[in-house]
């Protein structure tokens, strides 16, 4: 049964992620990153708070939803493109706000939620 | 159709990740193996995808569907968040490297490997 809430959270975190590539268009990856700097946050939140929901519906949002919304292999291809076209200082750029900013966010998603919980 | 194939790439990226990241966290629980382990095996499919240049239809069921879903960001950014919290700050810093890093290095091999 956790399965199909799973994989319903995440045929719509696909959804959303690829509405937000047709809207984000740059050269620079700014559309994974944005997805995935969000869904830390959100990932964070959600998973922190003490949310009045059933533990199927805070699994189809977090792991389900959240987890596909964001994408590693995605980043990964984007890190190895640049290195391929020798744009290095875009990769290392690319590479350090992923993994810091994502790093920070997920942290003050997780603090936020559980301040949530304390008020 | 389009975002009927995304939605079912989606529905089973989802689901396979959630099968192999439960039991893969628990059997080597030093850092989030099964995590690790399918967000470095989404990268190289994804690089051998890429070299492929396959259709449209494909790409949108398996690359931007499966493999966008099968992969995960947030959930690694959390567990990197929790072990630094639990003062295992060298295997938060570890996780995060070996995951961009490793991640980087299996696309570029799984694009090699199909040109």
């Amino acid at each position: 049964m956790n399965l199909l809430w799973v994989g319903l959270g995440g045929a719509a975190g696909v959804l959303l992620r690829s509405a937000a590539g047709v809207y984000i268009q740059s050269s620079f990856p700014f559309s994974t990153l944005i997805v995935n700097l969000l869904g830390s946050f959100l990932l964070g939140l959600l998973s922190t708070a003490p949310l009045k929901i059933s533990s199927s519906v805070r699994l189809a949002v977090t792991t389900g939803l959240l987890g596909s919304f964001t994408t590693l292999s995605a980043v990964s291809a984007e890190l190895f493109s640049f290195l391929q076209e020798g744009q290095y200082v875009f990769a290392l750029i690319y590479l350090l706000i992923s993994l810091t900013g994502g790093f920070i966010l997920a942290y003050y998603g997780m603090k936020t939620g559980r301040k949530a919980g304390g008020m | 159709m389009t975002l009927l194939m995304l939605g079912v790439g989606g529905f089973l990226g989802a689901t396979s990740r959630y099968l192999i990241s439960t039991y893969g966290n628990k059997a080597f629980p030093v850092i989030p193996f099964g995590t690790l382990l399918v967000n470095l095996l989404g990268s190289f499919l994804l690089g051998m995808v890429i070299a492929l240049e396959l259709s449209s239809a494909f790409n949108a069921l398996f690359a931007t569907g499966f493999l966008s879903a099968f992969t995960t960001f947030s959930t690694m950014q959390t567990e990197a968040v929790k072990l630094f919290e639990e003062d295992q700050r060298v295997r938060a810093l570890l996780y995060l490297l070996l995951t961009f890093l490793a991640g980087t290095l299996f696309a570029s091999l799984g694009f090699i490997v199909m040109i």
